[in-house]
């Protein structure tokens, strides 16, 4: 077996080695600590950062927007599997909208295979399936007057009383409702249902000072920084008795 | 060879958690089974005022719609009716008759986990269940990992007994 020996070039590099780390490491611990003692004079605790580097360390993943519809002047988007009217998650659903109107005071919207009612306010009144007798494979979605019409499989059916009952309509029915941009303020609002506001700067300075920012891995460096502090302190020791003696 | 084998038994078990998700029969395909293959023009019933109170008391939040929808023939009623298990909800379907449960099954499942509640098995312990004081008239053995999902189709099946009593009353 191989002896291991001790020798002062082998102590002087391992004081070398683990001094580099921990002075990287109490720099970054200074930098941090130092920022982290006037959280309150610099605002830190007031201040939010949205970045998506940040949010992702956080696991605060941010949907993007599939469709949206502007019906009476308010939004109807789908960001992930959400619904959203206006700023509002109202429903989930990870078919794509396929139309949205307003009718007798009720706003419609239509996916791929079911229609949903709502009331002003935004509440559900009812999601209406192929089990009540509404058509599948629904590509398009309009009103006129007080009917609705939808266009599925290439053909044009009718309601009157509001998506109870559905029938083949021969009108060339072309007032289809179309997709419509929203307001870069708007899709700012909706995001901020995901993330909030986002991490605070305080909790993220404070979470990279004690490496919970890493999680797990964060407890890990630590216990390795704290072992190099050891070797560090028993080789300078070390060192320092050997110069004594000489 | 070992990280093969790890390797294979991850993906299984991914592989297992995913394929429970997705719909287990569609709301058509329930009431044709229900109603051998020609199901009843369906009903509806809308939550409001003491109906919507009562409703709110069962399930501990309100439901998610303000009516409800159910198919009524040959003395059976079946209801499709939607409660969240842990953030997404769970499509139930359930048949009652004589004021008992008949039959109660998941349609949807969307959750990653609690998915077991779909086995017969499970859902056997609810058949012939009345409502006592809006409660189920029996204790329904929970199943581990899957505490959410149980007590939303327990809620499910207090929700139907009380609807299906509420159009008798009415």
């Amino acid at each position: 077996m191989k002896k291991i020996r001790i020798t002062k070039k082998s102590i002087n590099q391992i004081h070398k080695f683990t001094g580099i780390a921990v002075c990287i490491f109490l720099i970054h611990l200074s930098i941090t600590g130092i920022f982290l003692n006037h959280t309150e004079d610099l605002g830190l605790d007031e201040k939010y950062t949205s970045s998506p580097l940040v949010l992702a360390l956080y696991n605060i993943s941010m949907p993007s927007k599939k469709e949206s519809f502007v019906v009476n002047n308010l939004a109807v988007s789908r960001f992930g599997n959400q619904i959203f009217f206006e700023d509002q998650p109202i429903l989930k659903n990870e078919n794509p909208i396929v139309g949205a109107v307003f009718i007798n005071q009720m706003y419609v919207i239509a996916f791929s295979e079911e229609i949903s009612l709502f009331t002003e306010e935004g509440e559900l009144i009812e999601s209406l399936t192929s089990a009540s007798g509404i058509p599948t494979n629904i590509e398009k979605l309009g009103n006129l007057d007080d009917s609705l019409y939808i266009k599925a499989d290439n053909q044009t059916w009718l309601s009157k009383d509001q998506g109870q009952e559905w029938i083949l309509s021969s009108r060339d029915f072309e007032a289809w409702s179309i997709e419509d941009s929203i307001s870069e303020e708007k899709i700012k609002q909706i995001k901020m249902y995901f993330s909030g506001k986002g991490v605070s700067l305080e909790q993220f300075l404070l979470d990279l000072h004690n490496g919970n920012i890493i999680k797990n891995a964060g407890k890990w460096l630590l216990d390795l920084i704290a072992i190099f502090l050891l070797l560090l302190s028993i080789s300078g020791i070390w060192i320092w008795l050997r110069r004594r003696r000489y | 060879m070992l990280s093969l084998i790890w390797m294979m038994l991850i993906t299984l078990l991914l592989a297992s958690s995913l394929h429970a998700r997705g719909v287990y029969q569609t709301d058509k395909d329930f009431l044709a089974e229900v109603y051998d293959n020609s199901p009843p023009k369906s009903k509806s019933i809308m939550l409001l005022g003491d109906l919507r109170k009562s409703v709110e008391k069962i399930l501990g939040h309100p439901y998610a719609s303000l009516r409800i929808r159910y198919w009524k023939e040959d003395g059976k009623t079946a209801w499709i009716l939607e409660e969240i298990g842990k953030t997404e909800p769970i499509t139930f379907g359930v048949v009652i008759k004589d004021s008992k449960i008949e039959d109660i099954r998941v349609l949807a499942f969307r959750e990653i986990r609690g998915w077991e509640v779909k086995y017969p098995a499970f859902t056997k312990q609810f058949i012939g269940a009345k409502l006592d004081e809006m409660k189920l008239d029996r204790n329904i053995d929970g199943i581990s990992g899957a505490t959410l999902s149980v007590w939303a189709m327990t809620s499910i099946a207090e929700l139907s007994l009380f609807l299906d009593e509420h159009l008798k009353n009415k």
